[in-house]
């Protein structure tokens, strides 16, 4: 499969959302009076129509004002997992980003969110150590809750850990970048990545009403695409099975999700894998032998990270001993 | 014989002895006897009583509002040649009402078996001090026509603080910065009012920024006038599509349509980048508003770019 063609489907898997916006189109009213709905998307969904009424009070007529979601990006994500001795958990993991753009797309990626548990500030359970990939890069934790795990199709609020940069010097079109590191105490497991562009700018004669509008259809979901990672998700002493049912998860999304390449054979064998009796207990013993073998990046990514999860877990059951 | 005299009473009023006040000419300034939230309606009594303190019925009295100028920092009654329309007022309507009532600057009425006249008061959405003026007719009960006085409050909201970090640059045009916009505002210490919680989130957000960028101040510009409210009235004519037309070095702004309009309620604040307004301590905005959505603002819909500045804003349903 040409590699091109591998990079569309992935990036077709992280569908932006199930549609909430109504999607505009030229038979849409424009009387005042009568059309109560403000906000429209495009059927491509990267122009937001923002229906406003710049004139008179008196003047009946809405002007429909198009603005771009900067949302028009294809993302290709691939993450470099890896377990350093040190720390006060003994052991602390580095996660490193790469991220591409296909060429296909027309906007540039400037905002990289990964979505992890409500961890409290301060903890350091995620920092930033020259995690940048160059100096046009700002990278933060999130200190509100503001993470969604929309992949995994969990709803309470995490922390972000975030790369920004100004448009100009985002990812652009063909183009990737390399360097974007967290060091973390958590280890790693499946976890939502947003990417977007510039912000939205909305129209000045947007009114009140639109604003309103506009978040209650979960504007920011329009905003952002986003897609399965691995990310920092669980603390030194996570129960087992509270880190294989994040496992499970996300291997029935990723298995759901026809747009991104994966090998049946291989999910349908983790699968089975992570479903046997007693797999949390053994899970400190290793994985054991597979008969299928990652073919795909993010197959290649979810091996590792396990095996990562499971030699924490040996080395916890060692330090018991 | 008797004497009335008539009283304003209120939840959580104190009442006002309008016997009191004497003579009936329009007071240039007035006491704010009680703040009103913008667009919200109030149920109002006005009670008139003899001058034995008895309750006086069938007591015909009229009320009429009235902006005082030049309060909460709407410092803009028109530059010579461009006269202003006059602000906007609360209105007024008579008995409990609704939103499908009539209401007007002045009413009419008469005061019930117990001297009460019920009025529901709609504040304006300008934040601005007002007052009533009531006058009485002789009717039966009553001894002779007289002034009952002047009643004055506030529209606008009471939970705003002013921003004066002073690790943090300052700057809201002019007259602080050469070759600002007059917005009409006076200075800073009228349009950098917000919510605790906005300000909370605003230094989350520079924390993080002072952090990453190595710059330890921001310019911060419009946030919310000292009692909220519209941000700009008179200052520009209003907005009508292509017949707008700006009025030479008063800028060119939208005050009644959004986002400007998200500045009412103290819940919003603009970060300016660079060349906005000679800002030393410019931010990027791209970068700004990702900072401020990640450390408490709102969504796309409440913080977002406006080309030579970051908005960020809350998360908040708006009254009007």
């Amino acid at each position: 499969m040409p590699l091109l063609h591998l990079v569309f489907l992935l990036s077709s898997c992280g569908t932006q959302i199930a549609p909430q916006i109504p999607v505009w189109s030229d038979g849409i009213s424009l009387d005042k009076r009568s059309q109560l709905q403000r906000i429209f998307v495009t059927s491509d969904l990267h122009d937001l129509i923002v229906l406003t009424a710049p004139g008179a009070p008196a003047d009946d007529r809405l002007v429909p004002v198009r603005g771009s979601l900067h949302n028009d990006i294809i993302p290709f994500v691939s993450v470099d997992v890896s377990a350093q001795s040190g720390g006060a958990s003994g052991v602390h993991f580095s996660y490193e980003y790469t991220v591409a753009n296909s060429a296909g797309a027309h906007d540039a990626i400037s905002e990289i969110e990964i979505a992890m548990p409500p961890f409290a500030p301060g903890t350091q359970a995620v920092y930033l150590v020259g995690g940048l990939p160059s100096r046009v890069w700002l990278g933060s934790v999130a200190s509100a809750l503001v993470a969604s795990q929309r992949e995994l199709g969990e709803t309470a609020p995490g922390r972000n850990v975030f790369w920004v940069a100004e448009v100009i010097d985002g990812i652009m079109p063909g183009k990737s970048k390399s360097g974007f590191r967290a060091e973390s105490s958590l280890m790693p497991g499946f976890t939502t990545i947003a990417l977007g562009g510039d912000s939205y700018q909305p129209p000045e004669a947007m009114d009140e009403q639109s604003m309103v509008q506009a978040d209650a259809l979960k504007l920011d979901n329009y905003t952002r695409v986003t897609t399965l990672t691995f990310g920092p998700t669980f603390l030194p002493g996570s129960d087992p099975t509270e880190v294989l049912k994040n496992y499970r998860l996300g291997l029935k999304k990723l298995a759901q999700c026809s747009g991104v390449p994966h090998s049946v054979a291989f999910v349908s064998e983790m699968g089975r894998l992570l479903d046997e009796p007693g797999i949390a207990i053994r899970l400190s013993a290793g994985l054991g032998e597979m008969k299928n073998k990652p073919i795909t990046p993010i197959e290649t990514e979810l091996l590792h990270c396990l095996e990562i999860v499971a030699s924490a877990f040996q080395n916890r059951a060692g330090g018991r001993n | 014989m008797k004497r009335v005299s008539c009283r304003h009473s209120a939840v959580m009023l104190v009442a006002v002895v309008c016997g009191a006040l004497t003579g009936s000419a329009i007071q240039a300034q007035t006491t704010v006897n009680a703040i009103f939230s913008p667009g919200v309606p109030t149920r109002q009594t006005f009670t008139c009583t003899d001058n034995f303190g008895n309750a006086a019925s069938n007591c015909q009295i009229t009320l009429t509002v009235t902006a005082v100028a030049q309060t909460n920092g709407h410092f803009h009654e028109g530059p010579p040649g461009y006269p202003m329309p006059p602000h906007p007022v609360s209105t007024l309507c008579a008995g409990t009402c609704n939103a499908n009532s009539t209401y007007s600057s002045t009413i009419s009425g008469c005061s019930d078996q117990n001297g009460n006249f019920t009025f529901t008061l709609l504040p304006t959405l300008i934040g601005q001090e007002e007052y009533l003026t009531g006058t009485s007719t002789a009717q039966a009960g009553c001894t002779k026509s007289r002034p009952l006085g002047n009643w004055g409050y506030a529209v606008g909201y009471s939970d705003l603080i002013y921003f004066s970090d002073p690790d943090w640059k300052h700057i809201g045009g002019y007259p602080d910065t050469p070759g600002a916009p007059n917005t009409g505002h006076g200075s800073t210490q009228y349009n950098q009012w917000m919510q605790q919680a906005t300000h909370d989130a605003l230094q989350a957000t520079v924390t993080a920024w002072q952090q990453l960028s190595g710059s330890c101040k921001i310019c911060t510009n419009d946030a919310a006038l000292p009692n909220g409210g519209k941000f700009d009235i008179n200052v520009i004519r209003p907005y009508t599509g292509s017949n707008y037309t700006p009025i030479p070095g008063y800028g060119n702004y939208r005050p009644w349509s959004a986002p400007h309009s998200q500045h009412d309620r103290g819940s919003a604040v603009d970060v300016n980048a660079s060349g906005n307004e000679g800002c030393q301590y410019p931010v990027t905005v791209n970068q700004f508003v990702n900072l401020c959505k990640n450390n408490g603002f709102g969504g796309a819909a409440y913080t977002f770019n406006e080309g030579n500045h970051a908005h960020c804003g809350l998360a908040v349903t708006f009254p009007h």
